[in-house]
């Protein structure tokens, strides 16, 4: 309760908690928002037509359609599905993976944990867009394939903060005295150093969901994730970019390609780095009492 | 302390190995069939049938055993060796040098309103914590880091160029480019707006920075929110020192013990995130390059990446890892010196 109270307190956290949980309550009532069609797969953006050139805003279509014809009100609901799911499924196995190689090297030591820290330092060598952006495309194109490429190189900031918690936490009088009394290697990292440490990473999860979902758009921006039609919004967008920017003198007649998804990204990736800076400065004891 | 830099050098090329063993592992995940394709030069060979690829696999060796095409490969790298790449239709070595001026001016362009306007906001922001202006500040700092560098620069391209005609995209006009390859033109550095100003040609200059205005302000906005977090927080720390509370009890006027007591101090630890910075830039650069259809390192990478062109990806990424070691190490040692209470070991 508490902590809910300084979210409410806070003018910019609470414009974050608003946000996210109007995103959530679209995502949770998009079979009602935005009825599917029947036998087809939610995600897929219906279409009106083959034509090629945008159609404005009409009360058929209250968003306009994009080209292709695809239904932007429709999109636009339905990817916030899209980018819950991604943003959350990419945080969650990336800082699962995280914490797994992180605890290993802190807690062991020595030369595990050289040999550990050096890859880390390895992969972090590389420009992640760079190196998601490779392996999608050997992978061959596609959201799941993005993903993956996203996870492979999107752990390495969980290890290095869990690592460096435990280190500290390694050293304290609990940790030994629990050790004196012959507590097991696993059971001393996961009862009692892990809940502990766990705090800091979940901050930096929050705040690693905007950035991951900015990302996720960047590729499908670039061709690279889900498929023309699917319901994301950076996929969208990529289909804009023609129409905002080719035809010249005329740049705002297809305004509303871009406008729609591109404000919900930036909303929605906003939300959870509002919501993530309050958690960080409700939780950061160097911050507390001012 | 020397054996803190000793120890630092050494790890650098052992990064390195690591960078190059993995990216030979992300080869192997294409058919050798399918890596035969990075040798041929000439579309005829393509059509001499499947016996002559069997052969040119058999030639470059692409059925060989991980190690020994490891090897070989990491040997001709040693020599100096970066290898062609497809997509710059040039050597990677010299597709590098080509590419790093135009990335490099645009980098430090933008990091003067960067480092400045990072710093101003920060302390502005801490100074008048939970303020509206505080807020203000805040919101606009997470609102860059939320915003998507291709939705700000698609967006800064629509209004600027398309709509007005002010900005073009590009890195610079046709004639300008004409008169630079021309030879009454001497390129000194390749970085155009400075080799204009040596040249004493103000036409270029000019037409240089339009052609630079929007890649700096979309790379300004994207970057300067990391920076201004991090100023607020250590000034916020800084203020509440004794020193400060000192300052202020002898009487000296709250600009002067902000700017000269609290802040100076509070410059210290955001030094050390420059490395951290350079590294995040690069995401940024490779999307806004891209966009704004710049020739640099950037969208060098980018098409390099889309096309599998590993040769390309290993120099690019070679080249970012030597920047990023060594601007860490520089900043840790200029660390060191600027604060007397840091001792490497």
């Amino acid at each position: 309760m508490k902590v809910l109270r300084r979210f409410l307190t806070n003018p910019l956290s609470a414009i974050g908690l608003l946000l996210l949980v109007g995103f959530a309550v679209i995502a949770i009532l998009a079979p009602f928002i935005a009825p599917p069609e029947e036998n087809q797969s939610p995600y897929r953006i219906p279409r009106d037509g083959w034509m090629s050139e945008p159609q404005a805003p009409s009360p058929e279509h209250p968003f306009g359609t994009t080209q292709g014809q695809y239904d932007i009100f429709y999109g636009v609901i339905w990817g916030t599905r899209t980018a819950f799911r991604i943003g959350i499924t990419l945080v969650a196995v990336a800082s699962s993976i995280g914490i797994v190689i992180g605890s290993i090297a802190a807690y062991f030591g020595g030369w595990v944990d050289e040999v550990i820290m050096r890859i880390t330092d390895v992969f972090f060598a590389f420009p992640y867009l760079v190196a998601a952006m490779v392996v999608t495309t050997i992978l061959g194109k596609g959201l799941d394939r993005m993903m993956f490429a996203l996870i492979l190189f999107g752990w390495m900031p969980t290890a290095r903060l869990i690592r460096s918690q435990i280190l500290v936490l390694k050293e304290t009088a609990y940790v030994e005295a629990i050790r004196a009394i012959g507590g097991s290697h696993l059971r001393i990292l996961f009862r009692h150093i892990m809940p502990n440490a766990i705090f800091p990473v979940i901050v930096q999860a929050t705040m690693a969901i905007g950035f991951m979902i900015v990302l996720a758009a960047t590729l499908s921006f670039l061709g690279l994730g889900a498929e023309p039609g699917y319901a994301d919004w950076g996929q969208m967008i990529s289909i804009a970019r023609n129409w905002v920017v080719m035809p010249p003198g005329t740049p705002f007649k297809y305004w509303y390609t871009i406008v729609f998804p591109g404000v919900s990204l930036l909303l929605f990736s906003l939300s959870w780095n509002l919501v993530g800076d309050a958690f960080r400065d409700i939780y950061d004891p160097r911050l507390k009492g001012r | 302390m020397l054996t803190y830099i000793a120890r630092r050098f050494m790890l650098f090329p052992l990064v390195l190995f690591g960078v190059t063993a993995l990216i030979f592992f992300l080869m192997q995940f294409l058919t050798p069939y399918q890596l035969v394709a990075l040798y041929v030069t000439d579309i005829t060979e393509l059509q001499k049938g499947p016996e002559h690829l069997e052969n040119l696999v058999e030639r470059h060796g692409l059925n060989d055993p991980f190690l020994v095409k490891y090897s070989k490969w990491l040997g001709s790298l040693l020599r100096g060796n970066l290898g062609w790449s497809r997509s710059a239709r040039m050597p990677v070595g010299a597709a590098l040098k080509r590419f790093f001026p135009s990335t490099l001016e645009l980098v430090l362009w933008a990091s003067i309103p960067i480092v400045l306007g990072g710093v101003w906001l920060g302390t502005i922001s801490a100074t008048r914590k939970d303020t509206l202006i505080d807020h203000g500040a805040r919101l606009w700092a997470l609102a860059g880091v939320s915003l998507p560098a291709f939705l700000l620069s698609l967006f800064l391209l629509t209004l600027f160029y398309t709509k007005t005609g002010w900005f073009p995209p590009g890195s610079i006009s046709l004639w300008a480019e004409k008169l630079i390859l021309s030879g009454e033109f001497r390129q000194y550095t390749g970085v155009y707006t400075l080799d204009a100003l040596l040249n004493g040609n103000l036409a270029v200059f000019f037409d240089a920075l339009r052609h630079l205005a929007l890649p700096c302000v979309a790379l300004i906005i994207v970057q300067w929110a990391s920076l201004m977090r991090i100023m607020r927080s250590t000034m916020l720390e800084a203020m509440r020192q004794d020193y400060v509370t000192t300052a202020r009890a002898k009487g000296l006027r709250e600009r002067i013990v902000i700017n000269k007591h609290a802040r100076r101090n509070a410059l210290l630890p955001v030094v050390t995130i420059a490395g951290a910075m350079i590294a995040r830039m690069i995401g940024g650069l490779v999307v806004i390059e891209t966009v704004f259809s710049r020739k640099g390192l950037g969208s060098f990478a980018m098409s390099a990446a889309l096309q599998l062109d590993f040769p390309a990806i290993l120099g690019f990424t070679l080249l970012i890892t030597a920047v990023t070691v060594s601007a860490n190490l520089v900043v840790d040692l200029l660390y060191a010196w600027i604060d007397p209470r840091v001792r490497l070991s």
